[in-house]
């Protein structure tokens, strides 16, 4: 039986924070966990075969987080899984009531809020020197796809994935609650 | 005496920023009249409110943050990376102004009952 999944650019097809949980929680049900996120873990997420297991996990973006922050998560009984850019991804077993750590609707708010500016951030500035170097002239190809495709394509793929986003900052739970 | 100018200057924004307050923030606040940590906060909450509040830890994070942002709390010591806050006076301000706001929904709402 295989014991090892590897999942590619899971954070792109979960774009939703609520979604990105609800995933990885479906996913340790069925006896697959991770036991380390990094860096580049949303591009390449390991799982490995365990036993099922009921954990609540939790995206929480903190691009400056006080000293104070990890402690006070550690204190209510969440285990951190790792930091991918300036994401945190927590986890907390449960049996019966499964555990919140945005326990009301204006910090889910918050929460979303944050995830939204800093994709803005991080997918924003980027394609928009190349195209504009591209479309005034220089129409380099390679290998019979032209570059100014590529770079629409990253612009229109970096807006929707955005707006997708933005649409969804009062979303609490999936996003077929919207 | 300069930082209370500035606090006193920014009052009515501040007004503005936590008037009215959610329960949480009001609870939170209504905590840290005692010297108290995240978790601590948390506990007092459930007390309070007999189960029905229990506020969850990035809740408490970001609220704290917060307040503590605006000059409505200020922490006092660290132990083991555990920050305890405490209510300042411009918080304790706000927090009195919160409360008589809550009164007066209270009475107002009273002959219905």
């Amino acid at each position: 039986m295989k014991t090892k999944k590897v999942v590619w650019l899971s954070a792109f097809k979960h774009v939703i924070p609520a979604d990105y949980e609800n995933w990885l929680e479906e996913m340790a049900l069925q006896g697959w966990n991770i036991d380390r996120i990094g860096q580049w873990s949303s591009i390449r997420l390991v799982f490995m075969r365990t036993p099922p297991k009921k954990y609540r996990y939790v995206y929480d973006i903190q691009p400056n987080p006080k000293k104070d922050y990890r402690a006070t998560y550690e204190q209510f009984g969440w285990e951190c899984v790792g930091i991918m850019a300036s994401c945190f991804i927590w986890r907390k077993e449960y049996s019966d009531e499964r555990p919140e750590a945005f326990s009301d609707m204006q910090s889910i708010k918050d929460r979303n809020k944050r995830v939204v500016r800093a994709s803005s951030v991080s997918l924003f500035p980027f394609p928009f020197p190349f195209s504009f170097r591209i479309y005034n002239g220089l129409d380099y190809v390679c290998g019979g796809i032209s570059i100014i495709d590529y770079w629409t394509y990253y612009t229109v793929c970096s807006v929707s994935f955005i707006v997708r986003r933005h649409r969804s900052i009062s979303c609490v739970g999936n996003a077929k609650d919207l | 005496m300069i930082y209370q100018k500035v606090i006193f200057l920014d009052i009515n924004k501040i007004r503005k920023r936590f008037i009215p307050m959610s329960e949480t923030m009001f609870y939170i606040l209504l905590s840290l009249q005692a010297e108290r940590h995240g978790y601590g906060i948390m506990q007092h909450v459930k007390e309070l409110t007999e189960n029905r509040i229990v506020l969850g830890a990035g809740t408490i994070y970001q609220s704290l943050s917060k307040l503590e942002g605006d000059g409505l709390i200020v922490s006092t010591k660290e132990i083991e990376r555990k920050k305890l806050y405490i209510i300042t006076d411009l918080g304790r301000q706000i927090l009195k102004e919160e409360a008589s706001r809550i009164k007066e929904i209270y009475q107002n709402a009273e002959g219905l009952l």
